[in-house]
């Protein structure tokens, strides 16, 4: 069955000032119908720049130099603007944290959300399906007069995600989407979210920093560091038994414990510079783990299991499992 | 209700707010509102007081009384044993050097256009030309950086993230304060590199004495971390106590639902698959 998204080996970089920025080098993943999703990186990790690549919407001094982007089974890697136009709203459509930069604050929301609502969705009767949208997000439908401004923080990422469903999408791309809200009003958009999810049957890539956050929501997680996807595995897998060095050290810095001898669990070092890139794993001068062989060779990305993959030569050399 | 942070000996605290109320008018209204709702609390010296709330509950809104940075209705501020409520100027500004603020965005805390040995020398104009420089490589490395030359000459944006936190840090230390006021100071911060801020904060705590009043959303990293919490909402400390005490017994639905809400790992001890 062809999968709602398939990106593979996808490389991005960026032009900045003189030197060039390897933002995304050589990341896969892929989203299936009806799948929850979620990315999980730290700053610099290129998840964001994922996001942006699937959507056609980066920016004009960035570049795909190499991979393939699949929406649907179809490669939009290169398609010219128009065309990659078409493909935003449906299929894919996005949510982003800060909902107050995208909506428009001269426009009611209900306006807003028929605008999608018009332009993909033609046989329907646009009041009622606003108001309907307004519904599945529990919102009021009074709502639908208000500007964005009268609206809470929370009232307007749920007014986001009305739109984004409004346009009938395959797959929804949720960027950071609670990370501007506080931790109830959180909770309750990341429950609607999981709701929505599971009722229409949506494709999710939920991308967050907070890995607390993606475990207790998602089916599947990735794991990226330095632009490049380092493990995937479902997610209680993934933070029972992490099968990357990189990815043990987020779960244990995630669990915000003090230690035996009153320390808080942390990766040593800093992320890597993205302009520079060596011949080795990125993570090896961070790795409680690394050989030799780590410095020299980057290791490729192999199956453990039949559900995981991970990016590390522990798992090549079999010197487990 | 209010229940200070008492010691058995009678120590003199690092900082006392006691009673203290704010009030804003609502916006196209004659109504007012109460930000900040007879709030007291105490933090003594070389401990940590957690403030928690989620945003709006007024604690921002009380640091900023407590630096004095927005006039107060009512209450006192006690900074080391002195009451500072009525300082102005000069005199409030050399009291008040001994509470240093370090809060979420080190980026603009710090002026663009200095560099970090620019910042610290800044913040040491009470000690004599010569003596700066050794006094900036002192603390530098107090707060793990290594004080080369070219991390002096660096300026703000040239730095990581975590070096900024860190510089944040080391200019606060410069004023030799009793008190660092720490409102979210880790939203900002990477996974990674929180633990080290925060190990960092503690060995402060140790070999300096310092005291914290620590202003977070975060209930959970506020327990690992406090001697004491204060959970804030709508103005009002709606219960404070022991860490434990707060976590395993939480005698009100909004501490209840806050907690509730945290996001946590659905696993207890990660086992590395490689181990």
């Amino acid at each position: 069955m062809t999968q709602v998204l398939e990106v593979d080996r996808l490389s991005v970089t960026y032009r900045s000032g003189g030197s060039t920025v390897h933002a995304v080098r050589g990341a896969s993943l892929s989203v299936g119908r009806a799948e929850f999703v979620g990315v999980v990186g730290e700053s610099g990790s290129g998840k964001s720049t994922v996001a942006r690549a699937v959507l056609g919407l980066l920016p004009g001094n960035a570049r795909i130099t190499e991979g393939s982007i699949m929406l649907e089974g179809r490669d939009v890697t290169h398609l010219q603007p128009e065309e990659r136009r078409r493909t935003r709203g449906n299929p894919a459509t996005m949510v982003f944290q800060d909902p107050l930069s995208y909506l428009n604050p001269v426009m009611r929301v209900g306006e807003q959300i028929a605008e999608g609502v018009r332009l993909h969705d033609q046989e329907a009767d646009v009041a009622g399906r606003v108001k309907e949208l307004l519904g599945m997000v529990q919102l009021p439908k009074e709502v639908a007069r208000s500007y964005p401004h009268e609206l809470s923080g929370g009232m307007r990422q749920r007014v986001m995600i009305a739109i984004a469903l409004g346009c009938r999408p395959k797959l929804l791309i949720a960027d950071e989407p609670t990370t501007a809200l506080d931790v109830v009003t959180q909770a309750s958009v990341l429950d609607l979210l999981r709701r929505i999810q599971a009722e229409i049957g949506l494709a999710v890539l939920f991308i967050s920093h907070d890995l607390a956050v993606v475990a207790n929501l998602v089916d599947r997680v990735y794991v990226m560091y330095s632009g490049t996807t380092v493990e995937s595995a479902p997610a209680r897998d993934l933070v029972q038994a992490p099968g990357h060095p990189y990815t043990y050290g987020l779960v244990s810095a995630a669990m915000v414990r003090r230690d035996g001898s009153g320390g808080f669990s942390t990766i040593p070092g800093e992320v890597p510079d993205l302009s520079v890139i060596g011949p080795g794993c990125p993570f090896a001068p961070r790795c409680p783990e690394a050989q030799e062989r780590c410095q020299a060779q980057a290791p490729p990305l192999v199956a453990v299991g039949g559900r995981r993959t991970v990016r590390c030569w522990l798992h090549v050399d079999g010197r487990r499992r | 209700m209010l229940a200070p942070c008492r010691r058995e000996a009678p120590v003199t605290p690092a900082l006392s707010l006691i009673d203290i109320t704010k009030t804003f008018r609502r916006r196209g209204s004659r109504e007012r509102f109460a930000a900040v709702d007879g709030v007291t609390i105490e933090v003594p010296p070389g401990k940590t007081v957690a403030l928690v709330g989620e945003s709006g509950s007024g604690k921002s809104t009380l640091a900023r009384i407590a630096l004095r940075l927005i006039k107060l209705d009512s209450g006192r501020v006690v900074l080391d044993g002195e009451d500072i409520t009525e300082l102005r100027g000069r005199a409030l500004r050399e009291k008040r050097v001994r509470m240093q603020p370090v809060f979420q965005d080190p980026t603009s805390a710090l002026n663009p256009r200095r560099t970090v040995a620019e910042l610290l020398y800044q913040a040491m104009i009470d000690l004599p030309t010569d003596e700066r420089m050794d006094r900036a490589v002192e603390i530098l490395e107090n707060v793990g950086l290594r004080p080369s030359k070219g991390l002096l000459g660096r300026y703000p944006h040239q730095l990581s993230g975590g070096q900024r936190q860190r510089v944040v840090i080391a200019r606060a230390l410069a004023r030799r304060p009793t008190i660092l006021l720490a409102d979210e100071p880790l939203s900002g911060a990477d996974v990674s590199i929180r633990g080290q801020i925060l190990n960092l904060l503690v060995e402060l705590q140790e070999s300096q004495g310092l005291a914290y009043l620590w202003i977070t959303h975060d209930i959970i990293l506020a327990a690992s971390l406090a001697d004491w919490i204060a959970v804030m909402h709508r103005g009002r400390v709606v219960v404070s106590g022991p860490p434990m005490q707060v976590m395993e017994d939480p005698p009100d639905d909004y501490t209840r639902a806050l907690l509730a809400a945290v996001p946590r790992l659905p696993v207890s001890s990660p086992r590395p698959l490689y181990a």
